[in-house]
């Protein structure tokens, strides 16, 4: 098992990535709206 | 795949492990991750209710959840993209960390609970990647959680990043 928290970090200084992450982003968010409320058939009970 | 959980406090969450949209991957990776079998699984948290901090118990319940998923496929990696949407209830705003974005936060968090489930479960061979994406003014983070044998997939799924996704 490793977890690298040392991430592998990708300079991006002419902006090639910032369009498809903004698109990522952007599916990401139109998919959380969507989820909102939805039917699932497990739900979990938790005292805090 | 979804799991919601309540408390006792009034926060819901819901937990969404789901085929993740391929179509931002350059055409040859995809076919590549394709012919190998290979499902990537994108991990959606979603707070539908409360703003309470979110609680050790409820995290564990989150991780547990995408960790038995993970488990019951096998040719599966499991992909988290940390976003900024909403905030935070937990986040420290005093200390040293009190600088980190939303998304660096969560970056760490999605870290130490890969870390707190593989030591506490003896989880053997699953690799969390972290990838950060300097852009200009920003950073973004993901992570690939992946078995030993499906490493090869996360350098080519890596390359891609690195190659601006095909352009």
């Amino acid at each position: 098992m490793t977890a690298m928290r040392n991430p592998i970090v990708i300079k991006d200084p002419a902006g090639t990535l910032t369009k498809k992450l903004r698109d990522l982003h952007e599916r990401k968010r139109e998919r959380m709206e969507k989820l909102r409320n939805v039917e699932v058939s497990q739900t979990v009970y938790l005292k805090v | 795949m979804n799991r919601r959980v309540r408390t006792d406090g009034g926060d819901v969450y819901l937990v969404e492990v789901s085929p993740a949209e391929l179509n931002v991957l350059d055409e040859d990776v995809r076919k590549y991750v394709c012919d190998c079998g290979i499902e990537i699984l994108e991990v959606i948290l979603v707070r539908e209710q409360g703003e309470g901090a979110t609680k050790k118990n409820v995290l564990n319940e989150m991780v547990t959840y995408i960790a038995d998923v993970f488990a019951s496929h096998k040719n599966a990696i499991i992909y988290y993209l940390c976003d900024d949407m909403l905030e935070i209830p937990s986040r420290n705003k005093k200390g040293k960390n009190s600088v980190l974005s939303v998304q660096e936060y969560r970056s760490r968090l999605f870290s130490c609970m890969f870390t707190s489930y593989v030591n506490d479960h003896c989880v053997k061979g699953v690799h969390d990647t972290c990838v950060r994406i300097d852009g200009v003014g920003y950073s973004q983070f993901l992570h690939l959680v992946a078995r030993d044998e499906h490493m090869a997939i996360v350098k080519k799924l890596k390359e891609d990043v690195f190659s601006g996704f095909g352009k």
